[in-house]
């Protein structure tokens, strides 16, 4: 068979066919309002974008070996919870973060046990964890949001370093390393293999299941970081909040390119994939745009981007 | 379970006794959910003025199920009960109440207004008013100045969120000096509500005020506005504890109280009016309070 | 509704083509056969990376059998897909009776009675074979109900018509891999096709159905209905094709009358070089005892498998006498705690994959693509997967030396991929199986085992794969050589063992068998005394 060059630029295309996407975006955003492309407005989505990233980037994780995690939104609530109770008994920031934290990775687990060994689908298990985390949330606070205006974890959400917020550095360390894990290690290597074919997988020596397993509890902590920045941008940690993340993430993730069968997918993707959304949003913000138009707006866009996307990366295959 | 019977059976034949030697006359009050404490605070009033006017009350707790409330009303329109005092969980309960109308009981409607009209009486907030009471409160504190405002609203399609902004609609006319720059919404969420008001705050920072049509949005309108180092005046609707607190500390400028416990109180008292033959008001649209720093403390407990 | 005539319908469409439509055809020999058919005319169709096709023409007329030869990687599959309506070529023309057609979408060309059977049939298999067989037809009552009754008997009619012998009600997936093939061909009779293309039909089939679906084949031809027919096993040729094409490279480099050319020959077309022996076994001397099994059935009576170094072992058998399932518990894939083998002496349980990779086992299965390749990801990634952990340093992967170990694999077995970074389902089946060898071999697995390691590629991949085998060999691996392709079996193998309903019957040596002595064991029917001759112990 005779090969044909392939050019560097159709190569980056079809591999992020979702950037171009994000340029359009862009492009069109500027040319609508005029304070879109400000330094402060830039810097302002990037802070907004942080949330959705460090849950998305752990989703991605989870949807390349084709699963998903539906409880994010939940395990947002509870984690954040759960630290907030334990930094008002006991004043300590830093313990309460690293307790929420942990029960991130608790509940990751809980779900991950379930798909790995029990052989339950993604969907049910974290459907459960949807509810179940929630409902815990609920349980331990009352029902009502826990306040506090003092304490260092609110650095977390609000403070700065050399200009750059606090969200904004804690997304780019996660992304940066979640790429390495996904592209430099073995258990990345792994990760893609499960995702690519399962039993192909497992007859090649891989522990399937324990890739599985430690996807979700990897999820899960991600989930749980993205909590602890929400509660200290908010200085409040709420048993309700987090209603649709996981739809957020879940679009951000298939925006990035990350194939819903498994297999395939970038962290750079994601990271794209974030900004998409969150541009859209605060687009529609400094525009002022009708808040029923927008939700039909965003759901066309992002149908839009999906299939430019596909005509990009199929153009150039 | 077996003490829990006997006593369950104890009360029954208290309760019919107590019928039979035509004591106090019997009231019942059917509750969407005790769980929330805006609810839970109107039951306390109906029962405390029931005891002051000398009423027996029943209160049934719907746990937020309409099939609950429904069973709950029907065994209550088996026991002799003089007034039925209802808070709906949603419309389901009209035909519930119909029936108590069509049995000759009177039915006072409390906080969700059903079937307009045909109820003996509604007694409690509305949000149509309340979002007109807000805009006339806010120029109140103008003076006639120019002011230029944003707006948090609900979830879109809510019927609280919808029935506000048409009162704000209606009433902005009436104050040319308040200029609203941006209406958006932050689905009555907290941290939903955070970026949406950083992103308004950051096209127009000129704002002085965002009107919140709830204090969830206006605890996350808060974290916005200290997230970008700005001065603004802040209102939210509730007067939940957190927005309380945050109003003491002078961090909210505003927050609306609803007075749940009055519509408790004012239910019994029309119930007792119209046992004793009076004439009442049959929409009965209840004051709400503006709690600012001044007053807080009377609303915080 | 459609009607059911089409027998009749289909030969009664014969012999008005127009004459224009072969004079492109270079060498067209004078078939004698009916003017009417299918016909491409110079197509050209070319993919990033590929040109496919290239100038291509060729026909297909009523009533005849043409046969498709190419290796994988020629262009077949791609012709095969222009012609169904799956894709559009870049350049060309497509001729039915002589009059131009497009053919945009699967639907236009079985309207105009192009059916296509792919490997992977398109069947639904929690479905009866009747509705299978009219899917997209259903016969209704009124406007929601479908009629299972005369559902059935249509069924009924199209199986009478090709003479077999199918039960209409029964679940589709509950039928052999043969019978479904004929579920599709009778599904593309019934819908009055006059072309039937078919893309490997016995791939994955035994003789006996092999011989069962050439006599459909005949009875289709005895109907009129014109057959294109892709394939790899040049014997078949002979025993069905009418007319012959050779392609390579994507070009037409011969087209002619079956039997014009003698089987060498037509391989040298295809490979554009004359290859000598089919099967290049080398015997070496075999070495150290690698492994010992028994059948995990028999008990301590029965034979005992042995593997030696720089031995081929065969496993005979007809389909579901057990030899996969067999070879899977070997490894660990479906672990058995009653199997326990003997590795290098010592005895074990071997408890999952890992556990038989750790223990120097390779297994290349059967069914590629769903559990050889991991799909979607690089040779490098297909290759470096088992010993990824080797190549990590604190989970860190060593980049550089993945690299030289995926090249230093890919130039020893000679894959042909435009980069080690390309995708591995977009290679050629054979080399997507050498892939699959690969990773082994980079684990340094010591017994492989090679389960129907020729299916579905082609003579210069098969070649290729037998000349692995002999190397191997040479590097005192021992190799489990599981085929349902006799002559291969026999040839490439040293020894044979025989199995029958999950039991080794026989083991025989090579040089005192035959294909005919393999069968006899094969069905059952083998002397049992014969059997414990062949048997050692443990």
């Amino acid at each position: 068979m005779k090969m044909l060059p392939r050019s560097g630029l159709s190569k980056f295309m079809s591999r992020y066919g979702s950037f171009g996407v994000l340029f359009v975006i862009t492009l069109a955003m500027s040319l609508a309002n005029k304070s879109f492309l400000t330094v402060p407005n830039l810097v302002n989505v990037a802070r907004q974008v942080s949330i959705n990233t460090i849950i998305s980037a752990g989703m991605t994780f989870i949807i390349i070996t084709s699963g998903i995690d539906l409880s994010v939104g939940s395990l947002v609530a509870l984690s954040s919870c759960v630290a907030m109770i334990i930094i008002e008994a006991t004043g300590s920031s830093l313990l309460g973060i690293v307790t929420g934290i942990l029960i991130g990775g608790a509940a990751g687990a809980f779900n991950g046990a379930f798909v790995a060994w029990a052989g339950i689908p993604p969907f049910i298990v974290t459907l459960a964890g949807l509810t179940i985390y929630r409902g815990i949330a609920l349980i331990i606070t009352g029902g009502t949001p826990i306040i506090r205006f003092e304490g260092g974890f609110r650095s977390l959400g609000q403070g700065a370093l050399l200009g750059i917020p606090v969200p904004v550095i804690i997304m780019i360390i996660v992304v940066i390393f979640m790429h390495f894990l996904l592209t430099r290690t073995a258990f990345g290597t792994h990760v893609y293999s499960v995702g690519g074919n399962e039993e192909a997988s497992r007859l090649s020596g891989i522990k399937v299941a324990k890739v599985k397993f430690q996807v979700y509890v990897m999820g899960g902590m991600l989930t749980a970081l993205a909590g602890m920045v929400l509660m200290g941008r908010l200085s409040s940690a709420q048993p309700n909040t987090g209603e649709g993340f996981e739809l957020d993430a879940i679009a951000t993730v298939i925006l990035g390119g990350t194939s819903l069968m498994g297999g395939r997918g970038t962290i750079w993707g994601t990271l794209v994939g974030a900004f998409i959304i969150g541009i859209l949003n605060n687009g529609f913000n400094l525009m002022a745009v009708d808040a029923h138009f927008q939700l039909v707006a965003k759901g066309v866009i992002i149908l839009l981007a999906v299939l430019l996307d596909r005509y990009l990366k199929r153009k150039q295959a | 379970m077996k003490g829990k019977k006997l006593l369950l059976i104890a009360a029954a034949l208290l309760l019919t006794t107590s019928t039979l030697f035509a004591a106090p006359p019997l009231i019942a009050f059917s509750v969407s959910t005790t769980s929330n404490p805006f609810y839970a605070t109107m039951a306390q009033g109906v029962k405390d003025e029931a005891k002051v006017l000398g009423f027996d009350v029943i209160v049934l707790d719907a746990q937020n199920k309409i099939e609950k409330q429904v069973a709950d009303v029907e065994d209550a329109l088996t026991k002799n009960i003089k007034v039925l005092l209802i808070n709906g969980v949603d419309d389901g309960a009209i035909p519930l109440a119909l029936k108590a109308l069509a049995k000759g009981i009177p039915v006072m409607a409390l906080q969700r207004n059903l079937n307009q009209g045909n109820m003996t009486a509604f007694i409690g907030t509305n949000n149509v008013v309340l979002g007109e009471q807000l805009i006339h409160w806010y120029a109140s504190t103008l003076g006639g100045r120019v002011s230029k405002v944003l707006i948090l609203t609900g979830t879109p399609g809510a019927a609280s969120s919808e029935d506000r902004i048409k009162g704000i609609n209606a009433t902005l006319p009436k104050y040319p000096n308040i200029q609203v720059l941006a209406s958006q919404t932050g689905y009555y969420d907290r941290a939903k509500s955070l970026p949406v008001a950083e992103n308004m705050l950051l096209r127009f920072p000129e704002a002085e005020a965002i009107l919140c049509l709830n204090d969830e949005m206006a605890m996350g309108a808060l974290a916005a506005a200290s997230s970008m180092n700005k001065k603004v005046k802040i209102t939210g609707m509730d007067a939940n504890p957190d927005a309380l607190k945050a109003v003491a500390e002078g961090k909210l400028y505003m927050t609306i109280a609803l007075p749940p416990y009055d519509i408790g109180r004012i239910g019994v008292q029309f119930a007792k009016d119209i046992l004793d033959g009076k004439q009442v008001q049959a929409m009965k649209i209840m004051d709400v309070s503006f709690v600012t720093e001044q007053n807080v403390g009377q609303f915080r407990k | 509704m459609d009607s059911l005539e089409t027998p009749q319908g289909a030969s009664g469409l014969s012999a008005q083509g127009s004459a224009d439509s072969r004079q492109s055809e270079p060498g067209q020999p004078t078939s004698g056969l009916s003017d009417s058919g299918l016909s491409v005319l110079g197509i050209s169709k070319g993919f990033p990376g590929v040109q496919a096709l290239d100038d291509v023409s060729f026909s297909i007329h009523s009533g005849e059998v043409h046969v498709i030869l190419g290796e994988n990687g020629a262009g077949k599959s791609t012709l095969l897909k222009i012609l169904s309506g799956a894709l559009q070529p870049d350049s060309g023309r497509i001729l039915l009776d002589g009059k131009e057609i497009s053919l945009r979408t699967p639907g236009t060309a079985s309207q105009v009675g192009i059916a296509a059977i792919y490997q992977e049939l398109s069947l639904v298999p929690w479905l009866s074979v009747a509705h299978n067989l009219f899917l997209g037809r259903e016969w209704m009552i009124g406007r929601f109900l479908m009629s299972r009754k005369i559902l059935k008997e249509k069924a009924e009619e199209v199986f009478a018509a090709l003479g077999l012998s199918l039960d209409p009600g029964a679940l589709t997936g509950d039928l052999g891999m043969a019978e479904q093939q004929l579920v599709e061909i009778s599904r593309a009779f019934s819908r009055n096709a006059r072309f039937i293309l078919m893309d490997e039909p016995t791939a994955s089939l035994t003789e006996t159905e092999i011989n069962l679906l050439f006599g459909k084949i005949e009875t289709l031809k005895k109907a009129g209905v014109g057959i294109l027919y892709i394939s790899h096993r040049l014997e078949e040729i002979f025993r069905i094709a009418d007319r012959v094409t050779v392609m390579r490279d994507g070009k037409s480099v011969y087209s002619g009358a079956a039997g014009e050319l003698s089987l060498p020959e037509l391989i040298s077309r295809m490979v554009g070089r004359p290859i000598g022996n089919h099967y290049p076994k080398e015997t070496i001397a075999p070495g150290n005892l690698l492994l010992e099994a028994k059948d995990g059935v028999s008990g301590e009576e029965g034979l005992t498998f042995s593997l030696r170094q720089g031995e081929v072992v065969g496993l005979a058998g007809l389909v579901g006498a057990g030899r996969t399932e067999w070879a899977r518990k070997v490894f660990g894939a479906d672990p058995d705690s009653n199997m326990r083998i003997k590795v290098s002496g010592t005895e074990v349980s071997v408890a999952s994959p890992r556990h038989g990779r750790d223990l120097g086992m390779g297994m290349v299965p059967e069914n590629r693509k769903e559990h050889g390749l991991i799909s979607g990801r690089s040779v490098l990634h297909n290759i470096t997967i088992t010993i990824i952990e080797w190549l990590s340093n604190l989970g860190i992967v060593d980049r550089k030396r993945q690299s030289d170990i995926s090249s230093e694999f890919i130039k020893k077995l000679s894959i042909k991929c435009p980069s080690d970074t390309a995708d591995i389902s977009t290679l050629s089946g054979g080399n997507q199986q050498k892939a699959v060898l690969a990773k082994w071999l980079a684990r340094k697995g010591k017994i492989i085992i090679l389960d129907e390691p020729t299916r579905g590629i082609d003579v210069g991949a098969k070649f290729e794969m037998y000349q692995q085998m002999n190397s191997l060999c040479r590097e005192g691996k021992g190799i489990i050589l599981i085929s349902s392709d006799l002559p291969e079996l026999l040839s490439m193998s040293d020894r044979v063992y025989v199995m029958h309903e999950g039991r080794f019957v026989a083991a025989l040596d090579k040089k005192d068998t035959s294909q005919e002595k393999i069968l006899e064991y094969a069905s059952g029917l083998g002397a049992k005394n014969t059997a414990r001759n062949g048997s050692k112990g443990l």
